[in-house]
């Protein structure tokens, strides 16, 4: 009813014109536009479930807090991720015991912190993780375990943990009889109780236990604990539950994690949070239970650290990860740690998931707040996995070197900072930690590059000295018998490019220090609701307390400029307020009280200020700490008087929202479920998903010169869209039309490239973007039929070369390397390092594209590298050089292949007389005697053998790996070696001119010999160009083109 | 107006659900059939040869490719005046590399063979399937790149997959997917096609460009710049050479 309701609307509201002509814009329309990881995995992320195949080489996947899964196929080494589509939010891994090719995973981490995000079910892949099937549950929200029966891959128990952050019945046991098709809930307590661990009896898959978890949380208080919490047990593979009370605390409960020893599975662990936490133990199937170990490890912070494991052959060794792992070896009466003692072992804190091999028990794959780790030795040692870049930053900034360097926050990492490409791709060594704790908001000062301000958890704010490595607090503090500042866990800091030298802090007040934090004003009252019954955070926990700051609420949140006037601020709280200053702070109204459609007091995630008009902003509101999942987004035009809504509902609730700098139509918006694009100023949105999982975007920014999106992405690291020049071309107009050249910014001629190192396959490489020209268009539809490639035209419209074109819908990129292409070498027995051709010249060049009989033109524009050393005198000097010996090689190759076409030729020549036939052979070996004297002829595989082939082949490839004056040296070898090419073009010609008469007058009349010519040549071997040769001018003078 | 337009709507709406329902694999295959020009312009091709040059990054070698039935492949390429060659004679596979200083014609390695067996079905998964134990399954409507396509997933006898994704509007290949081994490890291949142009006598369709991607990376481009069907082709082309004693000025081009 209401889709013919909307298309009636749609039918009379659009003239008839637009209807036919707008063209489909959806995530296809970015087309060739993509994103690239960079990384880090220095410090990776927060791990949440793992499981593996127990072969000698263990197939091992890994489920990341909000960062998807990933699969390891060589026991640990290389990663790749298996479920970019998806949820990111893992819960539960199982690899089905019948058959390995079955991977269940559960979404939603149960790991229940103030951060943790949110899934939407079970999924299974058949194939070892290519294919996943979505098999419902969708709104379970969260899974803490899966278990497969042994005895039928079709029955399958889900552990879910449910809803944190509201009631809601879709929790407790679910069970399916047919691999997914259909679930029963075979245990339910109640709508805020829900399944905190699951565990099968080996022996018996009839045999269920399971940990049954009463818990809440709102923005400002957790609580874990309650009458529905237990631990349950079925004998009938879940039809039937009873609690297990015997020897069990009787009081309220909290999360209970179980393990059963796999080698005696009578054998039961369990670790209960109560008043007094406690490791139980049971021997008879549940029936009873002893308390065992309380030690510190066994009872801290029970929400976050819910796994216990026991070795799967030695039912008296029990594993306790917790804050570090800790093991027992006497059934759990004590536990040692297996660090030595301490933390001498640099293994990052943390545990929640732990991996045993049934078949070989030494052997241990541990996941922590900062990656997998994995031991040869039962814990005795570690070695971190460095493939894994699920790092999970919270914000993102940028300085303004070339190139520019990104730096940010991270759940439990710190703060870091690493560069936005790298000689041979950004290495795990290009990334360096900048501050400590929880990361969040950091910005390298504007004045001085060598000052960083950094933050950590609740409020502590921190100024480093990147030289030395020295690290100042300067957080603004409460003074006498004024009201404690509140800090959000991520505490809002802005480094002021508005008013250079300022930077900006907020409490429940804004603070403001002109001398780089050394001193505070505070420029506004209150700006939260202050409300006592949003400011339990002292007494948060429930059974367990647990005030670390990640409930602090009734705070400020947001902080926003305006880059068009110095002196408007704008401020959101996490309580749902909306404040801004036109006057420095002297003075704030209350302008969110005019956004309808908002539920009071829901947290304002966001707030920018439009770079185009000052009376202009953005907002996003989050809901979903109240359970409301939906995405709010507005914007206003006179300084939040009005609101509007912007037309996006369903996308994942929203962290950021920015509009672009140059194109006020094309709006950026990140939410948990991904980056999401409007080309029309927020009335449609479309996912952007190149090579950008549906990760959460926690922040962005938009690089002012590079024309780069910057991506903080909280579970796969800081992603980069390189050049949106193009999109914001994609006007709506363009977008009708069936092909449209777009633009991109210059193209840097970087010099320079990476170093000599074998590092192995065990480091995430972050990738660099494109270091050749990029020539950018737009496809309204696939290319299919007949011819399409890209020219580039010199300043005579002559072809310098051809290029593969793109063919895809929506906008294409397709690179140049800014290159000739390659010399052609004379056949030889081996191989020069003369693989590409000399690099162009400075400027810019015409494009033309061919389509069909089309002709589509644009240029680009090549500009040297910032950082270059060489004048242009020198870079011209290197061009010069290289082409010389580029014509020389080509002519010696031509001259060559000249002689050996007259012997093919006199080869096919049939019924020569005796004398003819030895004329043949004397111009055969006076061919061969030359082509030993100039190309190396050994057979071999390391021959050394060089001559004037291999000689300038080594000389060009050097000249031109360099891209500046080439040395005194190297200019008198290629004058040497050019003489002899011309020596060896003349013994060629003096051969040719005292046989081939001879030969000619011996041959058929109707066949003589005809000699090869150069364009034929040239064409033949597809040097790119038909004749006329090379416009050389283009190579030497630079900068002249301008189309 | 208003009726007209809410009437196209509604057409729209019919005619594409019942595509999704009424998608029947033999009516793809036939369409597909007679885009390639009918069953018998396939079987009458006795030979093919093709040239043009293959893009690696920077890199670019001309290469050649020759096809003579049922199975029989030749596969040239050329870098700095070296030819490379891979070859299968319907029997026996074996190639040429003499990049470093070996130029003596040797026997493929399993996997390579196999790959090669595999271009040697140069008409495809989906022409001839039964006669060649292929199972086809028609997976539905799916996009690549945004472009509306038809998936057909073909199992060989050996039981490897081969995704097809036929242009939904001209049922031809817009891209095919397959795994394959390498040196034990399994990769993924995609190959994209485009510039189909119609080729030989009876026009049929061929894509003169190959854009091969391998896990998900590019890798090499194909530009096809001659086509030619049912020429003269001799047997020897395909069988490894004898390794004879050769002037080693004679070894190349």
């Amino acid at each position: 009813m209401k889709i013919s309701t909307l298309c009636w609307l749609a039918g009379s509201l659009l003239p008839a014109s637009f209807v036919a002509q707008s063209a489909k814009v959806d995530s296809y329309t970015f087309g060739g536009l993509q994103a690239r990881a960079i990384g880090p995995a220095v410090m990776s992320g927060r791990i949440a479930a793992l499981d593996a195949t127990n072969s000698d080489t263990p197939v091992i996947y890994v489920g990341t807090a909000s960062g998807g899964v990933w699969k390891s196929k060589d026991g640990g080494i290389g990663f790749e991720p298996i479920f970019d589509d998806y949820n990111q939010s893992i819960g539960a891994i199982k690899v089905d015991p019948n058959n390995e090719s079955n991977v269940w995973v559960g979404t939603g981490e149960s790991w229940v912190r103030n951060t943790v995000s949110v899934g939407d079910g079970v999924y299974l892949s058949n194939d070892g993780g290519n294919k996943w099937q979505h098999l419902g549950l969708e709104k379970t929200e969260r899974i803490a375990a899966i278990e497969v029966s042994n005895q039928s891959s079709d029955t399958v128990f889900v552990c879910a943990t449910g809803a944190l952050w509201n009631d809601a019945k879709e929790r407790g046991v679910y069970k399916t009889s047919d691999a997914g098709k259909t679930w029963q809930q075979v245990l339910y307590i109640n709508q805020s109780t829900g399944c905190s661990d699951l565990v099968i009896d080996p022996n018996n898959p009839n045999i269920i236990y399971a940990g049954m978890w009463q818990f809440r949380r709102y923005p400002d208080y957790f609580t874990s604990g309650g009458e529905g919490s237990g631990l349950y047990r079925s004998i009938d593979g879940g039809d039937t539950w009873q609690e297990m009370i015997n020897g069990l605390p009787a009081d309220d409960k909290g999360r209970i994690a179980l393990a059963i020893a796999h080698s005696q599975s009578t054998t039961v662990y369990a670790t209960v949070e109560a008043e007094e936490t406690a490791l139980y133990r049971s021997d008879d199937m549940g029936r009873s239970w002893q308390r065992k170990s309380d030690a510190g490890m066994v009872q801290m912070r029970p929400f976050y650290f819910g796994e216990l494991k026991v070795d799967p052959t030695d039912p008296e060794r029990v594993y306790k990860p917790s804050f570090i792992t800790v093991t027992s070896t006497d059934g759990g009466e004590t536990f040692t740690s297996m660090f030595g003692g301490g933390f001498n072992i640099p293994i990052h804190p943390d545990h929640h998931a732990l991996w045993i091999n049934e078949n070989n028990p030494n052997q241990l794959v541990l996941g922590t707040d900062g990656g997998v780790y994995i031991s040869y030795n039962k814990g005795g040692n570690w070695r971190m996995v460095g493939t894994l870049p699920v790092s999970q930053f919270y914000h993102v900034s940028h300085d303004d070197q070339w190139p520019y360097h990104v730096y940010g926050g991270l759940q439990d990492n710190g703060s870091w900072e690493g560069p936005s490409r790298a000689a041979g791709g950004i290495k795990p060594g290009d990334w360096n930690s900048i501050g400590m704790g929880d990361g969040f908001w950091a910005f390298v000062d504007k004045q001085d590059h060598n000052t960083i301000y950094s933050e950590y958890q609740g409020g502590k704010l921190l100024r480093l000295n990147r030289e030395v490595g020295e690290l100042k607090n300067i957080p603004p503090v409460a003074g006498d018998g004024e009201e404690a500042l509140r800090f959000n866990w991520n505490t809002p800091l802005l480094v002021s490019e508005a008013n250079i030298g300022t930077i900006y802090y907020g409490s429940q007040y804004l603070h403001k220090s002109t001398d780089r934090g050394e001193s505070w004003q505070t420029i506004s009252p209150d700006l939260t609701t202050d409300d006592p019954k949003r400011q339990r955070q002292a007494s948060t926990g429930g059974l367990t307390i647990d005030n670390s700051t990640a409930e602090n609420n009734a705070t400020i949140y947001t902080i926003a400029e305006s880059m068009l006037d110095k002196k408007l601020l704008w401020v959101g709280s996490d309580d749902g307020l909306i404040h801004v200053s036109k006057d420095a702070g002297d003075s704030w109204q209350n302008v969110g009280k005019n956004i309808k459609g908002v539920p009071k007091g829901t947290w304002v995630s966001r707030v920018t200020a439009s770079p185009h008009e000052v009376g202009t902003a953005f907002v996003t509101f989050d809901g979903h700490r109240t359970g409301d999942m939906k995405t709010y987004t507005y914007r206003t035009d006179d300084f939040g008087k009005s609101w509007q809504k912007l037309a996006a509902d369903d996308l994942g609730y929203a962290w950021v929202i920015k509009q672009d700098r140059v194109n006020p139509d094309l709006l950026f918006l990140g939410t948990e479920f991904g980056l999401y694009i409007s080309l029309d100023a927020g009335a449609n949105w479309s996912r952007f998903k190149e090579n950008l999982p549906k990760v959460a975007i926690h922040d962005l920014v938009i690089h002012p010169t590079e024309h780069d999106v910057i991506l903080a992405t909280h579970g796969r690291g800081v992603y980069i869209i390189d050049d949106i020049s193009p999109l914001r071309a994609l006007t709506q107009e363009n977008l009708t039309e069936n092909v449209v050249m777009l633009p991109s910014r210059p193209a840097v001629m970087v010099e320079g490239g990476a170093l000599q190192s074998f590092a192995g396959g065990d480091d995430f490489i972050g990738a660099n973007p494109s270091e050749v020209a990029v020539i950018t268009y737009y496809l309204k539809k696939r290319h299919m039929f007949g011819d399409m490639k890209i020219n580039i035209l010199d300043e005579d419209d002559q072809v310098i070369t051809s290029l593969v074109a793109g063919k895809r819908r929506g906008i294409n990129r397709v690179e140049w390397p800014m290159r000739l292409k390659a010399p052609k070498f004379p056949p030889s027995t081996s191989l020069v390092p003369g693989f590409v051709g000399p690099r162009v010249a400075e400027g810019t060049y015409k494009v033309e594209l061919i389509k069909g009989k089309k002709k589509y033109y644009s240029t680009v524009e090549l500009v040297p590298d910032p950082r270059s050393q060489h004048t242009r005198e020198d870079r011209q000097a290197q061009q010069q050089l290289s082409m010389q010996l580029y014509d020389a090689i080509n002519d010696l190759t031509f001259s060559l292949s000249q002689l050996k076409d007259v012997v093919s030729q006199l080869e096919s020549q049939a019924d020569l007389s005796a004398s003819a036939q030895k004329k043949v052979e004397r111009f055969k070996l006076s061919y061969q005697d030359l082509n030993a004297q100039f190309t190396a002829t050994k057979k071999g595989m390391i021959t050394g053998e060089s001559k004037l082939r291999e000689q300038l082949g080594t000389l060009f490839g050097n000249v031109v790996g360099y891209s500046g004056q080439p040395s005194q040296t190297q200019y008198q070898t290629a004058a040497r070696l050019i003489a002899e090419v011309a020596t060896a073009l003349d013994a060629g010609q003096n051969l040719l001119d005292k046989q081939l008469p001879g030969l000619n007058k011996l041959m058929d009349k109707a066949s003589p010999i005809e000699l090869l010519d150069r364009a034929t040549w040239d064409e033949k071997n597809g040097m790119g160009l038909a004749t006329p040769p090379v416009n050389k001018a283009w190579l030497v003078n630079g900068a002249h083109v301008h189309h | 107006m208003k009726f007209k337009l809410l009437t196209a709507v509604a057409l729209l709406g019919t005619s594409m659900m019942s595509l999704a329902e009424d998608l029947k694999l033999d009516d793809v295959l036939a369409e597909y059939i007679e885009a390639k020009g009918g069953m018998e312009v396939i079987q009458s091709m006795k030979t093919m040869k093709t040239s043009g040059k293959m893009m690696m990054g920077v890199m670019e070698a001309p290469f050649e490719f020759t096809y003579k039935a049922p199975d029989k492949v030749h596969t040239t390429f050329e870098v700095q005046g070296m030819k490379g060659i891979q070859a299968y004679d319907g029997e026996m596979g074996w190639q040429v590399m003499p990049f470093m200083g070996k130029d003596d014609p040797v026997a493929l390695s399993a996997d390579e063979l196999k790959q090669v067996k595999e271009q040697s079905d140069i008409e495809g998964p989906l022409v001839n399937h039964e006669a060649k134990g292929i199972k086809l399954e028609l997976v539905g409507l799916t996009e690549i790149e945004g472009t509306p396509v038809i998936e057909i997933k073909a199992t060989k006898p050996s039981g490897d997959v081969v995704e097809v994704f036929l242009d939904e509007e001209y049922k031809i290949e817009v891209m095919t997917r397959s795994k394959m081994k390498m040196m034990g490890q399994e990769v993924e291949a995609e190959t994209y096609f485009s510039d189909y142009k119609e080729v030989g006598e009876a026009s049929v369709p061929v894509a003169h460009s190959m854009l091969v991607k391998m896990n998900g990376v590019e890798a090499q481009n194909l530009s096809l710049e001659q086509v030619e069907i049912n020429l003269e082709v001799d047997d020897s082309l395909f069988e490894m050479p004898v390794v004879a004693v050769k002037e080693p000025a004679e070894k190349t081009e």
